[in-house]
């Protein structure tokens, strides 16, 4: 197979197949209609916390950024508290104490929970 | 200096007059206290970012100067009216610091408060708000964290002035804080070095050291600035061993010892409340964030701020002031007895002539923008004073992520509807550069003011709803295409949208109408001037003969590409100095019966995707440099004559108001 060759052909029975991963506009389409969540949710995250529920915050996913983490915990939200949640749509909405924190799904993605205690 | 540095021991401290700087977090109160113990007057506005610049004043009971500054979550400073703040601290020699906090959220004011305790500066701590606690069955604390912390501790509610004599007696008697964070000892080794090394300042050493260590810009540069290289050099090897001994980030260990002492104090009595029941205001307040309740609750409030605006201050005051007193008496008046009294042409001209300084210069600020922003400032200060901006962009961060930004944008584009130049300076709150650069070309190149929006919905609306909606619909997708082109090319991630969303507030009337009372009077003093220069500008032209031969150089544009009469490129020169005059030359030639339906959607869809003015320019380069400033300028006007003549074409195309 040449450099620009994406066909596998089965040396037995003839049998050919495409490796999507070498081709770029399968790529493409694949980048436009992917979704973006996680394939494997390992724990429950913020972004998918039942409304109006109170919950634990539990810690952050390693890749968060030290900024963010930085600026979530000098806003009350921080392993250990609990925040209630207000609202996923368009954006997350969590009350700490009393103030209420508007914060993206990327981000929410990214905060795992626990059940209250 | 230094000298009343001193260990952080509990004890009084001697009282001498001078700089107190108040600092907290964004959006609590400090700048209406600032004016409570001053009486001077700053904008205060219910979202956080609404003083990005830092005031002082003299106290009016007490002998200092107070400074109020940005609001600050936590040190180290993220954004740059945060470091506006540390600058403050470090620069201005305070000689006592009153913070202010919010009585409903304990836990985030005493985090600041153990931050400010390092400084080593006598320290007053106000727990405003106090009402709102009250309003959610919190009692009142504040004894009982005076005896913890060690300073005084008054609770205040500033809008209705209260406590505030209290407060001012307990900072005439104010105390250095008696809490110590301690940090694990990789750090606690740096802090001993670095204090060793660092110079005498206003501010305890070790807090100078641990702003260094979490890596402040501000304290970085401060240290630079006072420090010879060899010892920057050894600073900088001590921050980095500090962080390799230690495994993980400095500021992430400093901040959660700080957090593990706020705990401390907090379980020592102050117990945490439990998350509040429903209180009165959260029912509207969700409705506003609501997914399908929000947009009809948007609609309405932006027809409300047009109508009022728009058809009230655009149309009958405008009529009023520039129609009848300014058309029909003043001027007519003015000129009359200045043809009798002043001899010479050119001087008459250039007061009452068609450039003149009264007639232009004058008439145009006092009858034709006054009106208009008057009747904006006040529904903005409405707007501002609700809360409900920070849920705005709540609701628009979607459309703001597909050109690259977040929702936070949203502020600075709604108040570039005010005024573009005011608006550029709010960049300051976005998080990242790159994120200010974005919004200052959009708000360049497609969020029109005040003045040349009621322009544009008084001609362009003039026509039929179609035709406001095809220069709407223009104007708006170019400003998505070229944010979505813009924040592929501008290098740097996109910043995720976080936000504080302040509760939803039924606005007190005095200060909203002191507030617009000192918004006009502040746009008098800077814009006014700029008027007058512009009228004489336009008049030195005009007198040179320049302003023919610019004509002339413009006329192949205009005529050529955009299909326009030649009169034109006389109202597109003025736009180039301010759009708004632009669009108000326009205006005069449609009301010769030069333009067709056509021309006009044309020529306001291009004259609002100009610059707009020369103070925007001005500020663009004031706040982000003259090469950025260039750029903007030699990005957008050859788009906005792009656009405009493809329109013609796109319009002439589909056989529309021909
Ligand atoms: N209920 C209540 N509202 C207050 C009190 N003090 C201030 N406010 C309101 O809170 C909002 C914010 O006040 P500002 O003075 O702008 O706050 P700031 O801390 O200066 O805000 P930034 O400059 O954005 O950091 C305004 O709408 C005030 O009217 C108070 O004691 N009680």
């Amino acid at each position: 197979m040449h450099g620009a060759c994406t066909l596998a052909c089965c040396p037995e029975c003839g049998y050919t197949t495409v490796d999507i991963g070498r081709s770029r506009s399968a790529g493409l389409l694949a980048k436009l209609f992917s979704s973006r969540k996680p394939e494997t949710i390992v724990a429950a995250t913020l972004d998918v916390a039942a409304l109006g529920e109170d919950v634990a915050i539990a810690g952050f996913a390693e890749n968060m950024t030290t900024g963010h983490r930085e600026l979530l915990r000098a806003y009350g939200i921080e392993p250990g508290r609990m925040v209630r949640v207000g609202q996923h749509s368009p954006v997350t909405v969590v009350r700490v104490d009393e103030t209420e924190i508007a914060l993206e799904a990327d981000l929410a993605r990214l905060i795992f929970i626990g059940a209250a205690p | 200096m230094g000298g009343h540095r001193q260990t952080p021991m509990a004890g009084e401290t001697p009282r001498k007059a001078g700089v107190v700087a108040l600092v907290g977090h964004p959006n609590v109160g400090k700048s209406t206290l600032f004016e409570a113990l001053t009486g001077h007057r700053v904008i205060a506005a219910n979202y956080p970012g609404t003083t990005v610049e830092i005031v002082r004043a003299f106290g009016r009971r007490l002998d200092d100067t107070f400074i109020d500054s940005p609001g600050i979550l936590s040190f180290p400073s993220r954004t740059e009216d945060e470091q506006a703040t540390v600058r403050v601290l470090l620069d201005s020699a305070p000689v006592g610091v009153l913070q202010v906090g919010d009585a409903k959220n304990l836990r985030r004011t005493l985090l600041v408060t153990v931050q400010l305790a390092e400084m080593g500066l006598p320290l007053t701590l106000a727990l405003n708000m106090a009402d709102e606690a009250e309003d959610r069955g919190m009692p009142d604390r504040a004894e009982e964290l005076s005896r913890l912390l060690g300073i005084p501790v008054v609770a205040t509610t500033a809008v209705r002035g209260e406590g505030i004599g209290t407060l001012e007696e307990a900072m005439r008697a104010p105390r250095t804080p008696s809490i110590r964070v301690g940090y694990p000892e990789p750090i606690e080794a740096a802090l001993r070095r670095l204090a060793e090394i660092l110079p005498d300042g206003s501010l305890s050493e070790r807090s100078v050291a641990l702003l260094f260590l979490a890596g402040d810009p501000v304290a970085d540069e401060w240290v630079r600035d006072h420090l010879d290289g060899r010892r920057v050099g050894e600073m900088v090897r001590l921050r980095k061993n500090a962080a390799e001994e230690l495994g993980s980030s400095l500021s992430s260990a400093i901040l959660a010892a700080r957090i593990a002492i706020v705990d401390s104090l907090l379980a020592d009595g102050i117990g945490t409340s439990v998350i509040g029941e429903q209180i009165r205001n959260r029912r509207i307040s969700r409705l506003t964030t609501h997914p399908v309740w929000g947009i009809p609750l948007l609609a309405a409030v932006l027809f409300g701020l047009y109508w009022f605006v728009g058809v009230f201050g655009a149309g009958t005051l405008v009529g009023w002031l520039e129609g009848a007193l300014f058309g029909e008496y003043i001027n007519p008046w003015l000129s009359a007895g200045l043809d009798r009294i002043v001899a010479l042409d050119w001087l008459r001209d250039l007061l009452v002539g068609e450039y003149g300084l009264w007639t232009m210069g004058m008439t145009y600020a006092l009858a034709l923008i006054l009106p208009i922003v008057a009747t904006f400032f006040f529904a903005f200060g409405l707007l501002e004073d609700s809360g409900y901006l920070p849920r705005l962009a709540v609701l628009t961060n979607r459309i703001f992520k597909a050109m690259g930004l977040n929702g936070t944008a949203v502020v600075p584009m709604v108040l570039g509807l005010g005024c573009v130049t005011m608006a550029t300076m709010t960049t300051r709150i976005l998080s990242s550069k790159r994120d200010r650069l974005l919004v200052i070309l959009l708000l360049a190149l497609g969020v029109p003011c005040s003045a040349q929006l009621g322009v544009v919905m008084g001609m362009v609306g003039g026509i039929s709803m179609t035709a406001l909606m095809i220069w709407g619909f223009v104007v708006a997708g170019v400003l998505v295409a070229v944010g979505w082109l813009a924040a592929r090319l501008v290098p740097g991630d996109r910043s995720v949208f976080v936000a504080e969303l302040p509760p939803m507030r039924r606005p007190p009337m005095r200060p909203l109408v002191l507030k617009t009372v000192a918004r006009v009077e502040w746009y008098l003093r800077e814009v006014l001037p700029l008027f007058l220069v512009g009228s004489v500008l336009l008049f030195a032209l005009d007198r040179l003969d320049a302003l023919q031969w610019l004509v002339g150089v413009a006329e192949p544009l205009v005529v050529d590409w955009l299909r326009l009469p030649a009169e034109a490129a006389t109202a597109f020169m003025m736009g180039f100095f301010r759009r708004d005059f632009g669009a108000t030359g326009l205006f005069l030639i449609a009301g010769a019966g030069l333009l067709t339906p056509l021309q006009i959607v044309v020529s306001m869809t291009t004259i609002t995707l100009f610059v707009p003015c020369v103070a925007s320019v001005l500020m663009i380069a004031k706040e982000r440099g003259a090469k950025t400033a260039a750029a903007v300028t030699a990005l957008v006007f050859p788009l906005a004559i792009l656009i405009g003549g493809l329109l013609s074409r796109a319009l002439e195309f589909v056989g529309w108001g021909a």
